[in-house]
């Protein structure tokens, strides 16, 4: 059993990461925040934990499909493009706060295109997860995790430079 | 690590050189990738397109943090984890720096979060060096460094006090050696004896006021403004100063315009220890003055003169209190305050209930002559006393109301007369007590 001063030291460790993996996988900082939480109590639980970073992003990352499910995640998203539009409706905005939105957005939008497997594996790699610690997280082979890598930055990029043209033609 | 066999005459796949500008190859499977990319132009130009991919992702990724511009989670995780591996041993490897080898320019690149970070850790050093600073001056120098900062750095050859001598001093001449080191530095000089000078420039004060003219202008000029004085003191302040002297001793000094003893607080403070022990020397002996007047029937108060004016041990060029004793040396019931003035000039308060009255002497040329003034004058109780019957609840009930309203009816009076009496004093031995 995880001890509560072996929890507070994974908490110490992993806390700030995991809610930024979740805040973009998710788009909300709030249900990051709660996923977070959720998987440091279940670790709480947990007998042992081997590789405790890979075990939390999975865990974090089985929670998010479990939040997808209730439709809480689509709620979000929802939420999200109406704050995007609002924010393009808006009466002369703040230039530079539009173009932050514009471009978290189609951020947002670019990830969401990529298949599960492919944004959560990128995911984690940005949060400094060693392939091995992806691959075990995600139930992958060690040696398909640069495939699995290469696949999603390729389609990441290309998907976030077909937002930007279909932008530009609606502004053009 | 991954370690998959190359042939040397394959390219690597995508998803290898991912790995390998990941840092995720073995040492050898990653030589054997370098050297054949060394020599393949394609593969060269892959590798070049897989690191646009993996910036590029990372920056499409970093826009989504609230956060979004520049955000490295990568590095900052790095740090993380280097913070848990320390605290714990069992998660010590398993935080390795993916991208430890991957591309020194993303290393080096400028973010947000980096300048965040390093803002906070200038800060946090600038606190540690104030608190060091801080410690380091206040250990050996106590409250006197602490108030006095600025003289932290300045060698203790150049200090009238040192360190070592201040700790050991009690807290309180401490801090009047600090206040005084710092009333000189504040007058721009360095030594102590610099300090004795009033910190705030004051009004003149009225001894002053009153005996420049005996000593240098007119003699009608003094001799108006010492009646004035006596049948204001008689009138108005007397009643006032005999109230608030039952009350607070000393408090006086604020209701009339004598300058010493209101100056003394501030002298008391600019008096450091050092200070102190440099104006020893300054410090007067008791010395005694005979007052005579060649005016007939000639008196201070109720006593005739002539009047030896002892004045207690003191700073010379300071207030002191002085006994009234007659030639003989017998006491009286007078009591006085020598104050000195500006231009060597000397004003010599009588204190006596039920009198009010003054000397101003002028300065000294083998002896000092001057006007003596003095009038009889109603106590607070006698005011009280003798008032109405409709005043006298009224001054019981409040008595600064009374004094005030008392004050008010007498002020537009002309007051007792004042006779003005020549008086010269000059310096003889203290008769024997």
């Amino acid at each position: 059993m995880v001890t509560p001063d072996r929890l507070a030291a994974l908490f110490k460790a992993y806390h700030a990461p995991l809610v930024r993996f979740l805040t973009r996988r998710l788009g909300d900082r709030d249900e990051a925040e709660e996923i977070a939480q959720e998987t440091f109590v279940r670790a709480l639980k947990q007998e042992t934990i081997a590789s405790e970073r890979s075990w939390l992003f999975a865990v974090a990352s089985n929670l998010v499909r479990d939040e997808a499910r209730r439709g809480a995640r689509e709620r979000k998203r929802h939420d999200l493009i109406r704050v995007r539009e609002e924010a393009e409706s808006s009466v002369e905005p703040e230039p530079t706060a539009v173009e932050r939105e514009e471009a978290r957005a189609m951020a947002r939008q670019a990830i969401e295109m990529l298949g599960e497997r492919d944004r959560e594996a990128l995911l984690m790699r940005e949060e400094g997860l060693g392939y091995e610690e992806i691959a075990e997280a995600l139930d992958l082979s060690l040696a398909s995790v640069g495939t699995t890598l290469s696949r999603a930055r390729r389609r990441l990029m290309e998907a976030y430079e077909s937002l930007q043209h279909e932008r530009s033609a609606e502004r053009a | 690590m991954i370690d998959r066999p190359m042939d040397a005459n394959d390219h690597p796949d995508e998803g290898l050189i991912h790995a390998w500008l990941d840092d995720a190859l073995s040492a050898a499977e990653a030589e054997r990738l370098a050297s054949h990319v060394r020599g393949c132009a394609e593969c060269q130009a892959r590798v070049a397109e897989a690191r646009g991919l993996i910036a590029g992702a990372s920056r499409i990724v970093a826009a989504l943090d609230d956060v979004p511009a520049g955000t490295r989670p990568g590095w900052a995780q790095d740090a993380i984890a280097e913070g848990g591996a320390a605290g714990d041993p069992a998660t010590a490897g398993a935080a390795p720096d993916p991208r430890a080898g991957s591309s020194l320019w993303r290393w080096l690149r400028v973010t947000p979060g980096r300048a965040a970070i390093a803002a906070t850790i200038l800060v946090a050093i600038g606190i540690t060096l104030t608190h060091d600073r801080i410690a380091m001056d206040t250990a050996p120098r106590s409250a006197a460094s602490v108030l006095n900062p600025q003289r932290s750095d300045v060698p203790a050859a150049t200090s009238p006090e040192g360190a070592a001598s201040d700790a050991a001093k009690p807290r309180d001449a401490l801090l009047d050696s600090a206040v005084a080191r710092n009333m000189t530095i504040a007058q721009g000089q360095r030594t102590v004896e610099a300090a004795r000078g009033p910190v705030v420039p004051a009004a003149p004060p009225a001894s002053a006021r009153l005996q420049a003219p005996a000593g240098v202008a007119g003699e009608a000029v003094a001799l108006g403004r010492a009646e004035a004085e006596a049948r204001r003191e008689s009138a108005v302040v007397l009643p006032d100063r005999s109230r608030t002297r039952s009350a607070s001793t000393g408090a006086a000094s604020m209701m009339t315009p004598e300058p010493a003893p209101a100056a003394a607080p501030i002298q008391r403070q600019q008096a450091g220890e050092g200070f102190m022990a440099k104006t020893a020397a300054r410090t007067a002996a008791r010395s005694c003055l005979l007052l005579e007047s060649p005016d007939a029937d000639a008196r201070w108060a109720d006593q005739p003169f002539p009047l030896v004016l002892a004045l207690e041990p003191g700073p010379s060029d300071g207030a002191r209190d002085a006994a009234v004793l007659t030639p003989s040396g017998e006491t009286t019931s007078l009591r006085a305050l020598w104050s000195p003035g500006s231009g060597d000039s000397v004003s010599v308060r009588l204190r006596r209930i039920g009198y009010s009255g003054s000397i101003a002497l002028g300065p000294e040329a083998g002896a000092r002559s001057g006007i003596a003034v003095s009038a009889a004058a109603p106590t607070m109780l006698e005011e009280v006393a003798v008032g109405s019957s409709a005043q006298a609840p009224r001054a019981r009930a409040d008595s600064r109301r009374a004094d005030a309203a008392v004050s008010a009816q007498r002020a537009p009076a002309a007051g007792p007369p004042v006779r003005q009496l020549r008086v010269t004093a000059r310096s003889v031995g203290c008769p024997a007590r």
